[in-house]
């Protein structure tokens, strides 16, 4: 399941970041901007995905945790460690979140060619939370469905 | 794109003039005999259709003008205003509305409410005012103001609207004494005029009117009643423009502005407010005296600014009240239920934001009243009640918060069949033993209706969870309270505004917090005694009096333990003292609160968030349910106690 990627000839153009040892992209047109560590206020029964808020430009924006829903172990905050404040569409509202990253790599493009569905089995990944999978050198890198993450999460916290 | 904004305006214009049409009905119902209603109404109408008939509105035009026409003859005393055609009236305004939403075609329907407008109107079918007669002809006046009273500041048009006031038809000018253009004195008042006055008109209350201009003016009155000589030759009629424009004599000078730029302004003065506490932060530690002295006054004119700028947002709570009482007038026909609706404190103002969002709810909330609350007359005469029903929409402040309620006194909620429908529904355990308001809450729920058929208004158990979001969402919350065979009342408490509070900055665990001001009522230290305990709450005495205590430590999950002197924190919060115990407390200061955001909404105890003078962020918590939250606790300390 790629869902919009398919269609030769198309390319997609990501960040890639690194959560614990896994590669992950996002594409930049999501990205606002990337951030060093700032400090951030825990939010009390805020859930292991969305614990804390943060300060961007006077703006009080929640830090979400993609290690938690990619079962990651959490490392500590080191010089690498960055924010990146993304924008995604959730039911025609823009939202503004960040994510932590352990570190931020490049940026690159990416023939949508190359981007192949999640095995059906085999995978510890709810399958809805990935868009695709890239092969590459230096091993697997993963394309995770953000809108999906951030909508489910939200459904959940409404619930509550 | 130019024709675009101005069709808007037209639009939002039309809009406005409509539901003073749809008010002015309906006070004219309660007070058929009133002319300046009539007046009024006949003026929104007449600018919907001046104006419709610029913007191509042809149809719509045609059609106020037809509506025009069948008024016309209340103003002129012909027809006495009676409930049928205030019905059809409403029924033409509703039309009014259809063609303004871009449904412009004269439809058969339009039609048939024109000819019942006509009908209503006809002599021989509404009852008819004694025609204008002989014995009770009322009064003729010609008058005529010196001829310096404009430059002597003079107001004709204010003395015009005296006299409508009065019930003056029939008003004309008198064209006769103005001289060719290139003789004409500017500053002169030329202009005579002609009026009829109703006999209900007291003669002094008439010559009242030009108190400021007695001895100085031609002044003719005569009563009809007594053989009168001839009125002035050649009248023509005034123009129309004096009767019909909005009359800015009567309205305070005020102005549009869209709704984005206030909030705009509003976010601006935000970021002024985070700014200053930083610049008052910086001072604070160079310890420079000038420099205090300049940061105390941009702290002065920042909080006077936020002042301001919040009360241009605020609206007084009547602007949606017009749309209720269109309703209970609609519902209590369609029902056939008599329904007397009081407003009390319609001038309590809230934040814009706050007031639209909660038009909806309250809809919702005074149409179950009626349809589900309220008995038939028959059943309320059995009863031995009133034989009008009355829903009673009150609002005010109380602390930083808006109270709102919906009374009624009908026959209140009924336990056992709410408690069977809720066990039915699965929200409620059959062995559960709710507390009366845990059970009122469930009509809350979705899909939770009691009504025993499904009617057109109500009953579809959609809606009143509606409330509950909408409600919540505005972070409020709402009570209901039910006496059987006495009504039920419906209480909102909201916050006053969403955006800048008075907080109070404290530290719980190494975190930091604002409390909002409005709810706190004092501090006290925590006796050393209680500083280790354990549990989630106990009592502290304070002057006598036995208040709980809930530890922000354990509430907001803090690992670290501590020990110290700590504080608590006195606040009233769902109708009761509770101590807030904390670690230290920091300051007050002004907060700009903002909403956390969706991936948070399920964090009940927390309202906003804030930025501190050193860019870090501040949660502010939502007192009221916080201490709900530590509700269950609470009741065991109670017990126990």
């Amino acid at each position: 399941m790629t869902k919009d990627l398919n269609g030769s000839g198309k390319t997609l153009t990501v960040v890639a970041l690194r959560l614990g040892e896994r590669i992950f992209a996002i594409e930049t047109s999501a990205v606002l901007e990337i951030l060093a560590p700032i400090p951030v206020t825990r939010v009390p029964h805020g859930g292991a995905f969305a614990q804390g808020v943060i300060n961007v430009r006077g703006g009080v924006v929640p830090l979400a945790d993609l290690r938690v829903i990619f079962s990651i172990p959490k490392l500590p905050v080191d010089e690498d460690t960055r924010i990146l404040v993304l924008q995604i569409p959730i039911e025609n509202e823009q939202i503004t979140v960040g994510i932590t990253a352990d570190e931020v790599l490049e940026v690159v493009t990416v023939d949508c060619d190359r981007i192949e569905p999640l095995p059906p089995a085999g995978t510890i990944w709810p399958a809805d939370y990935v868009r695709g999978l890239i092969q590459g050198h230096e091993g697997i890198t993963i394309l995770p469905d953000l809108n999906t993450i951030f909508a489910a999460h939200i459904a959940t916290a409404n619930a509550l | 794109m130019m024709d675009n904004d101005i069709a808007a305006v037209f639009l939002e214009e039309a809009s406005e003039l409509l539901e003073s049409l749809e008010q002015g009905l309906l006070k004219l119902q309660a007070d058929p005999n009133n002319l300046d209603l009539v007046n009024a109404a006949f003026r929104d109408l007449h600018t919907i259709k001046g104006s419709g008939a610029m913007f191509g509105f042809t149809e719509l035009a045609a059609f106020i003008h037809k509506f025009e026409t069948a008024f016309e003859k209340i103003r002129s005393g012909q027809i006495k205003v009676s409930a049928s055609l205030i019905r059809v009236a409403l029924r033409a305004a509703d039309e009014i509305k259809g063609f303004l939403a871009g449904d412009a075609a004269m439809t058969p329907a339009r039609q048939a409410i024109l000819d019942d407008l006509e009908q209503a109107v006809s002599p021989g079918q509404a009852p008819v005012e004694t025609p204008v007669s002989a014995s009770d002809a009322g009064w003729r006046l010609c008058f005529r103001l010196a001829s310096d009273a404009l430059a002597l500041g003079a107001r004709p048009e204010a003395l015009l609207d005296e006299l409508r006031g009065l019930g003056a038809f029939n008003l004309v000018a008198d064209l006769s004494r103005i001289a060719p253009l290139d003789q004409i004195e500017t500053q002169a008042c030329l202009l005579g005029w002609s009026t009829d006055l109703p006999a209900s008109a007291r003669e002094d209350d008439i010559k009242a009117v030009f108190m400021f201009h007695e001895g100085n003016m031609e002044f003719n009155l005569v009563n009809l009643a007594a053989p009168a000589p001839e009125a002035p030759a050649s009248p023509l009629p005034l123009a129309e423009s004096a009767g019909t424009g909005p009359q800015p004599a009567q309205q305070s000078a005020t102005m549009r502005v869209p709704a984005e730029r206030l909030d705009e302004l509003m976010d601006q003065v935000g970021e002024l407010v985070i700014a200053e506490a930083r610049l008052c932060a910086l001072a604070n530690t160079s310890k420079d005296p000038s420099m205090m002295a300049a940061v105390e006054d941009i702290q002065r004119l920042a909080s006077r600014m936020r002042d301001t700028t919040m009360s241009i947002r605020m609206v007084p709570i009547s602007s949606i009240i017009g749309r209720f009482r269109r309703l209970v007038h609609d519902l209590s026909e369609g029902l056939g239920k008599s329904v007397n609706f009081v407003v009390t404190g319609a001038d309590t103002e809230l934040d814009k934001t706050v007031i639209e969002r909660l038009g909806d709810p309250l809809v919702h909330i005074i149409r179950n009243a009626i349809d589900h609350g309220l008995e038939t007359d028959e059943a309320r005469a059995a009863a031995g009640k009133p034989d009008r029903g009355t829903i009673e929409l009150s609002a005010e402040h109380l602390g930083a918060e808006v109270v709102i309620s919906v009374k009624d006194n009908g026959r209140g909620l009924d336990r056992s069949k709410l408690r069977a429908r809720a066990i039915e529904q699965g929200l409620l355990s059959p062995e559960a033993t709710p507390s009366e308001a845990e059970l009122f809450a469930l009509i809350l729920e979705p899909g939770f209706s009691t009504a025993a058929k499904v009617t057109e208004l109500s009953g579809r158990g959609v809606g009143m969870d509606v409330v509950k979001r909408t409600v919540e969402g505005l972070r409020g919350r709402i009570v209901i309270a039910s006496e059987p065979g006495h009504g039920t009342t419906f209480t909102l408490r909201l916050p006053l505004t969403l955006s800048i509070i008075d907080g109070l900055l404290v530290e719980v665990g190494g975190d930091r917090y604002i409390i909002p001001m409005a709810a706190v009522q004092e501090i006290v230290e925590l006796p050393a005694s209680d500083a280790g305990a354990d549990t989630t709450s106990s009592f502290l005495q304070i002057r006598n009096a036995l208040v709980p205590f809930l530890r922000l430590r354990t509430l907001l999950d803090c690992a670290e333990e501590r020990n110290t002197l700590q504080n608590v924190i006195v606040v009233s919060a769902s109708s009761m003292r509770v101590g807030l115990v904390v670690d230290r407390i920091l300051g007050t200061n002004q907060t700009v609160v903002k909403q956390m955001s969706r991936l948070h909404a399920g964090v009940k105890s927390i309202s906003g968030a804030t930025i501190l003078g050193d860019g870090s962020v501040a949660l502010v918590l939502e007192v009221g349910n916080l201490v709900e939250l530590a509700r269950t606790d609470l009741r065991k300390i109670e017990k126990a106690a």
